[in-house]
């Protein structure tokens, strides 16, 4: 059978084995459409239950926390260290949907009630408001399988069912998936136990975690600062908290912040191969934790304790501020601020705002400010030495220049309204720029205000309250400084124009901001002059605005970090050098000099009676300058009497350890009466000097 | 099955005493060989190298490439020997079968006289930097040597006595090969065998008396033996080929890895995870790039890519069948026939392993698995498949027909 290949290239073959092939390719058809039957039966119509698997079953890496880097003091004394705690929590995971449910709508209801109570408070004031918003809603209560969880883990903690509730419902309603913290501190007994029976605790866990650790308390509290779990703005900023993970803690406040890259050490990662059960595999170590770094700082641990009691010795307890620095370095050596808190109970969770208004708020004197930076408070008399830099140098007067202090002062044209007078109208005859810094003569610095008031537009206070650092930031390494206000005319137009934006949109009558009527006139700036009228400033400021005058000329940039160290002893030293220069007549540094020194030896001086007994005065020469400032309390604005000192002082020794101290006390009286004294204790301490509680009597400001 | 259809009464003309024809190659044919075969071996192997090159990337520290070079060479050594084959005279390996039998039953016994050690198993030969996988050769030589014996007894089928020694020539190298021990290799061979008897045309009652021998046998080895305190059978192997029954249950011992390749499968749904696939980045499935391959390819590149790669061997095994009714005489069908077996049990096998309706045997996917011997045995398979195809165009194309009288 011949065949043409070209038309049928197929060779036939016997049907015996055509049946035979064709029988495999059924065979092979129906081995073919099994395995694509099965294959699309797990991708397509199963696949998302496998996707899901898939997501869950992966190498899970759990951080292993680093712990933070110490603060050290200038002689390596702790100020915070850590400490390892065991903490017990939650998985939120393991509570059943309907609690969670009932969790989310009971924060819902919880904030809509907050909201409406504020409204409602607003409206019809605190009393009537409150008493109409009701109670707030109460915390679902776990029922059932969940409560028992509750006592069985509340019978080991000895803690309440009823706590563990309030704990789990707080949390989840703030961060829903995070496991929740039962207990800080487990004892190991409870730890074993609830470790050997870990089936009879579903969802607990127990791990090691670093806690920061206060070892002396409140001490220096708003400086050393606070640290939290990190918060949204800090995860965005990717400079300053580059790769660091959700829910590390980070520095929120104080050194803490400003130093956190140091700081904060690099967790480490703990390897656990999971498989879609939930079971753990195997876990090792992948990645080291390293530790923070060492921050050394120039606080003298001594000298801050001693500092703030004499601040609240002094001051008889009541809110104040100090700094003690070196005028030359800049290097802080005290800095506290009162009333102060102990960090711990910061990161404490708080059972209702009410309780942390009553630990943190207004009514406990608000202690998370650091009112040695953060503050701006009228200065008073101590700002005198600036205004008679500026009327140095516009011209007004010289040293010797002398002026006739009749214990009043004619301000303006009206005769009565636009007088202003000393302290007592105290007369001090005829001065000149030493004998006004002495007896602190308000007239003579009135003339002087008065004298560049006439010299518009030209504004040498301003322009030298500015040079020497208020209303500018001091470089200091802390967050957050206070930068305090110059009055000026520009700044009054700039608050009434606040003023009239406020009403215009809050649609007040008044804001309270600034008067509309009110213009830039003589009073304003003899105001100014004696720092009153509008000057605010933070003590810090105040210390770097003398160390310049002490240093002619040179700006030091304050700081307390020193250096850092990391664990393997490399050292890495924080320099502030000082960036800015002033330039200031020798001639008038020497008569401000003087002033000051009088002011603290001479007969008549606002603080001689403060150095007189038992300072030895040969060895650590005393110039300071009491301030008494006028500030206004309250709605009624019940003006009170803010004590002020600035102290500098140095050994007569080759070693002179400079120091400069500013110390402040509000609602303290006359500046000899609290800072002063105060003052005296620091530098007691800074040079072993007896102590000496000593209060001025002077009555002038 | 095929039904009482017997050699004897319709035999097959046996044209290997026929005297040597002049060869000439028949006017009309562009290509000498195969194109669609060789096209699907070729996207196979591209599917293979795309497949191993993003699943080890991360398995080797500082070498990424690592694999896939060596894939890749094993791929170009395989299709270098494979053209070779293409002008071979196939016919010539017949009288050598004997020989070919011997050097098989000597690198088995090699493999376990000097052989390396590889996971807990005695496999392969160090052949310089590469190992030789002598069960891999192995797969087939035994469709050679099979496809001989047969042809011989190609009057004799009728005879159990034909069927037996066919089986016990597969069975003794298997066993040796179950001991090394590499399970899966002798499972090839019996099907191997299984399919030639089959082809050759072994009637349906023998084949009945076969899978009643069978079953006695799994019975003896899965539960009387071990009843009476002999263990056939490593632990292990016998969780093997029971898990996945019951993939979920242990998800941590046998069922694991299975359990891990229907996460790894399902979850590439229809178009695949991409580089967002974690089963392989986190090393869940283990031996990904040999065994598991499909698992990579199913979660990778999803259901399209995992059906691509099937229906390449689709075409694979319908090219086979189709050579098999082209050759020249009953030795090439039946060589023929014996690698399409070998070839569709090795891909059912290993793909339904990785979807979970096959158990855990250690058969490696023919031309996608990482493993040079597979590679270049699977080539030379292929090879021998094209020198057929081309020996049966050009004597059909020289007589128009050969199975006839």
């Amino acid at each position: 059978m011949p065949l043409d290949p070209a038309n049928d290239r197929r060779p036939p073959i016997t049907p015996q084995l055509a049946i035979r092939v064709a029988g495999a390719g059924v065979l092979a058809f129906l081995l073919f459409g099994i395995v694509f039957f099965r294959l699309w039966y797990l991708q397509v119509l199963d696949g998302d239950k496998y996707l899901a698997q898939a997501r869950d079953n992966r190498v899970r890496t759990e951080r292993i926390q680093a712990p933070r880097g110490e603060l050290v003091d200038a002689n390596n004394l702790q100020l915070v260290s850590n400490r390892k705690a065991s903490v017990l929590s939650l998985n939120p995971a393991s509570i059943p949907s309907e609690m969670t449910a009932a969790i989310a709508e009971y924060g819902q209801r919880s904030g809509q009630w907050a909201v409406r109570r504020k409204q409602l408070v607003k409206q019809l004031g605190k009393k009537r408001g409150s008493r109409k918003a009701g109670t707030a809603p109460a915390r679902p209560v776990a029922t059932g399988a969940l409560w028992e969880r509750y006592q069985d883990l509340g019978k080991v903690l000895q803690m309440s069912p009823k706590t563990i509730n309030g704990k789990v419902v707080d949390s989840i309603v703030q961060v829903p998936y995070v496991n929740v913290r039962i207990k800080v501190d487990v004892p190991a007994s409870q730890r074993n136990y609830i470790e050997e029976r870990s089936g009879d605790f579903p969802g607990v866990s127990i791990d090691s975690v670093w806690l920061r650790q206060y070892p002396n308390r409140d001490l220096a509290a708003q400086t050393l600062g606070t640290i939290g779990q990190i918060s949204k703005a800090q995860l965005s900023n990717k400079k300053k908290f580059k790769d660091v993970a959700a829910g590390t803690d980070v520095g929120q406040t104080g050194l803490e912040l400003e130093y956190d890259q140091y700081l904060r050490g690099i967790d480490g990662q703990y390897r656990i191969d999971v498989n879609a059960a939930g079971e753990r595999r195997n876990g090792v170590v992948s990645v080291e934790p390293k530790a923070g770094k060492q921050l050394k700082l120039t606080l003298h641990q001594e000298l801050q304790q001693k500092g703030e009691q004499a601040l609240a010795e002094a001051g008889h307890g009541l809110p104040g501020a100090f700094v003690a620095m070196n005028p030359e370095t800049g290097a802080i050596y005290a800095m506290g601020s009162s009333p102060s808190y102990n960090p711990r109970d910061l990161n404490r969770p708080f059972a209702s705002t009410a309780a942390y208004e009553a630990k943190f708020g207004k009514a406990a004197g608000s202690p998370l400010i650091n009112r040695a930076d953060q503050s701006a408070y009228p200065t008073g008399s101590i700002f005198k030495p600036i205004t008679a830099l500026a009327a140095l140098d516009a011209g007004v007067i010289t040293p010797q220049q002398t002026f006739n202090d009749t214990g009043c002062f004619q301000t303006g044209a009206r005769e009565k309204i636009d007088v202003s007078c000393n302290a007592g109208k105290k007369v001090n005859g005829t001065i000149d720029m030493v004998d006004a810094l002495r007896v602190s003569s308000d007239t003579y610095f009135y003339n002087l205000g008065k004298k560049m008031y006439d010299r518009l537009p030209a504004q040498p206070l301003q322009e030298w309250s500015h040079k020497l650092g208020i209303a500018r930031d001091t470089g200091i390494d802390l967050p957050y400084e206070g930068q305090g206000t110059i009055p000026s005319p520009e700044q009054i137009r700039r608050l009434q124009a606040a003023e009239r934006r406020c009403r215009q949109d809050e649609k007040r009558a008044s804001c309270g901001i600034a008067l509309l009527d009110a213009s830039w006139n003589p009073g304003d700036m003899t105001n100014f002059a004696v720092g009153q009228g509008g000057l605010q400033a933070s003590p810090l400021q105040m210390a770097v605005a003398y160390s310049t005058i002490i240093n002619s000329g040179r700006v030091p940039t304050p700081h307390i970090g020193d250096q850092v160290e990391d664990s393997r002893g490399y050292i890495q030293k924080l320099d502030a050098p000082s960036r800015r220069k002033v330039k200031i007549d020798p001639s008038w540094r020497q008569a401000i000099m003087d002033g000051l020194f009088e002011a603290a030896n001479k007969e008549g001086g606002t603080s001689t009676g403060v150095w007189a007994d038992g300072w030895p005065h040969a060895q650590h020469p005393i110039y300071g300058k009491t301030g008494t400032a006028e500030r206004f309390y309250g709605p009624q604005q019940i003006e009170q009497d803010q004590s002020w000192y600035v102290a500098y002082s140095y050994d007569r020794s080759p070693s002179r350890n400079p120091i400069v101290v500013v110390a402040t006390v509000e609602k303290g009286g006359f500046g000899a009466e609290a800072a002063a004294p105060a003052a005296r204790l620091i530098l007691s301490k800074w040079f072993g000097v007896a102590p000496k509680l000593v209060r001025g009597e002077s009555t002038d400001r | 099955m095929s039904g009482p259809i017997s050699a004897a009464t319709t035999p097959l003309r046996d044209v290997d005493d026929a005297p040597p024809r002049e060869r000439a190659r028949p006017q009309g044919m562009a290509l000498p060989f195969d194109v669609v075969l060789l096209l699907g071996v070729v996207g196979l192997a591209i599917c293979s190298l795309v497949a191993i090159k993003t699943s080890t990337a991360d398995d080797i520290e500082g070498d990424p490439t690592y694999y896939f070079e060596r894939q890749l060479i094993f791929f170009c050594v395989g299709g270098v020997l494979s053209l070779a084959l293409i002008k071979f005279d196939y016919s010539r390996l017949r009288p050598a079968r004997w020989w070919i039998y011997g050097f098989l039953m000597a690198s088995i016994f090699a493999v376990k006289v000097i052989g390396v050690s590889a996971k807990g198993s005695q496999r392969s030969i160090a052949l310089g930097p590469f190992q030789f996988q002598a069960s891999e050769l192995g797969k087939v030589l035994i469709v050679v040597v099979l496809a001989g014996f047969a042809a011989d007894r190609a009057r004799r089928l009728q005879e159990r006595d034909t069927t037996a020694r066919i089986m016990l020539l597969a069975l003794i190298p298997a066993a040796f090969v179950t001991i090394q021990p590499d399970l899966g290799s002798s499972l090839v061979y019996g099907a191997i065998s299984l399919a030639i008897l089959y082809f050759a045309g072994t009637p349906a009652r023998h084949f009945l008396a076969l899978i009643a021998l069978g079953a006695v046998a799994v019975s003896i080895v899965l539960v009387a033996a071990p009843a009476a305190g002999v263990e056939l059978l490593h632990g292990y192997q016998k969780d093997r080929l029971t898990s996945f029954l019951h993939p979920s249950a242990d998800t941590n011992r046998a069922g694991y890895q299975q359990n891990q390749s229907l996460i790894a499968i399902g979850s590439g749904q229809k178009t695949g995870r991409g580089d967002h696939a974690t089963q392989t980045k986190f090393n869940f499935l283990p031996e990904h790039h040999t065994d598991f391959i499909n698992a990579v390819v199913g979660e990778r590149y999803g259901f399209v890519g995992a059906a691509l790669v099937l229906s390449l061997y689709a075409l694979l095994i319908w090219r086979g069948l189709r050579i098999l009714t082209m050759a020249k005489d009953l030795f090439g069908a039946l060589v023929a026939g014996g690698i399409v077996a070998m070839l569709l049990f090795q891909v059912f096998v290993n793909v339904g392993m990785t979807l979970g309706i096959m158990p855990i045997t250690g058969i490696p996917l023919p031309l996608m698995s990482y493993g040079g011997s597979s590679v270049v045995s699977t080539l030379l398979a292929i090879g021998l498949l094209q020198a057929i195809y081309v020996q049966g165009r050009s004597s059909a194309a020289m007589k128009g027909r050969i199975m006839s009288h």
